[in-house]
């Protein structure tokens, strides 16, 4: 088995993302250094020895421990979720959202934060050319569309690499 | 966000090995200290400031800090360098740590006045020390301290690209500074004003601060705290690898 070596940030967000109703986008802007290294993915000089890509969408909180999000690279603007389910990536549950967000709880920080691999959708998205190399799309939808009171807030959404040891 | 046991590692070396030097430095010439450097038995406040130039006092208590903060600093440095590009690291750490020391620089000018100020007026007592103590003592237990403490373990996220990076770094070393100030002060008070046994009581204020930095954060509410994690983890490395419990067998 190799474990992975020191994780390295590629690209992040401008800020916190607020979800609401039926979700929201975000651009993810690679570093100089990120591009390079997302497009190695691709039969670049080291793809063989650059391990996953992962989507991490850091400190969410939120009142609603009751949703499920479904997380799309590269989604177009307008587009139906459902008519591109080849670009979703992961589901994620809330659970313990409530409890994670309070500032005085017994969690560390505030919020929950989920790493995705991307690695696959990646490597399939830079194949077909149909991925910008400076920016990454990433849209994220609810499984059913989140109450008019309520709020999740994403901290930040950022993409990271590891290699393998 | 990707947590690495390895480079948690060689990052905690780092920083030790950095406040080891300086407990060196502080254990070799003890004036060096800015909890040892006040000496005012018999001399007038003008004398007492004459001696203790402002320069010197503030390099002897960023000396200090050094050797008892730096260990405290390592879970959110780590946070700094998974949140960062790896070429920016090396800058955000040295911004977050201008941060964190102006915090404590400016609370050491009301800190080391005190000092002064105990040294001048009652030279040689233990008076203002036990008064201190106590108050540290009462501190501690409190659920004030409790919630200085959630504060110090909280890491939001940074920005990662350009300016907004460094200011975010910044902020995020005056905030750690301040949470940790508001937490440490009297426990850091105290040494400075024992009229000896200053290197010793520093010692165990710093040990005492760096464990219970170990301890997860809690409700606040008045209980005793500070060594719980740190026990419980020397207790399990003393007893070593426990045996697996006797495997279920059928019974016929």
């Amino acid at each position: 088995m190799t474990l992975p070596k020191e994780a390295e940030l590629l690209g992040t967000n401008s800020g916190e993302l607020e979800l609401k109703g039926s979700g929201a986008s975000t651009v993810v802007k690679l570093s100089t250094d990120g591009q390079r290294r997302v497009a190695a993915l691709v039969g670049g000089p080291s793809a063989e020895s650059s391990g996953g890509v992962y989507l991490g969408l850091e400190k969410v909180r939120g009142t609603f421990d009751a949703a499920v999000l479904n997380t799309y690279i590269n989604l177009p603007e307008d587009a139906r979720p459902a008519d591109h389910r080849d670009l979703m990536t992961e589901s994620v549950g809330l659970y313990g959202l409530r409890r994670a967000s309070t500032l005085q709880g017994e969690n560390k920080s505030p919020g929950l934060t989920f790493l995705l691999d991307i690695t696959q959708i990646l490597t399939e998205l830079l194949t077909s050319k149909s991925l910008n190399s400076e920016e990454i799309r990433v849209t994220i939808v609810p499984d059913r569309p989140l109450p008019d009171s309520i709020t999740i807030v994403v901290g930040r959404v950022s993409i990271f690499t590891t290699s393998s040891a | 966000m990707i947590y690495n046991a390895e480079d948690w590692a060689r990052l905690r070396n780092a920083v030790f090995a950095v406040s080891l030097v300086a407990w060196v430095v502080i254990l070799l010439e003890p004036r060096a200290s800015a909890c040892c450097a006040v000496n005012a038995a018999g001399v007038s406040w003008t004398v007492l400031l004459a001696a203790h130039p402002p320069a010197s006092l503030a390099g002897n208590w960023a000396l200090m800090l050094i050797a008892m903060m730096a260990p405290m600093l390592v879970a959110p440095i780590y946070h700094i360098r998974i949140s960062s590009f790896a070429r920016r690291r090396a800058r955000s750490t040295m911004l977050f740590a201008a941060g964190y020391g102006t915090v404590w620089m400016v609370a050491g000018i009301v800190i080391v006045a005190v000092e002064l100020i105990a040294a001048w007026r009652m030279p040689g007592s233990y008076l203002p020390a036990t008064i201190v103590g106590l108050t540290a003592v009462l501190w501690q237990a409190s659920p004030f301290k409790q919630r200085c403490l959630n504060r110090c373990h909280s890491h939001r996220p940074l920005a990662a690209f350009g300016f907004a990076a460094d200011l975010d770094v910044f902020r995020f070393g005056l905030e750690q500074g301040l949470w940790c100030t508001a937490s440490c002060w009297a426990a850091m008070l105290f040494p400075m004003l024992l009229p000896e046994a200053h290197f010793t009581a520093m010692a165990a204020v710093a040990i005492l601060m760096f464990c219970e930095r170990l301890d997860p954060p809690r409700e606040p509410r008045w209980r005793w705290r500070g060594f719980g994690t740190a026990a419980r983890s020397l207790s399990l490395r003393l007893r070593g690898p426990q045996r697996d419990p006797a495997p279920l067998t059928a019974v016929s």
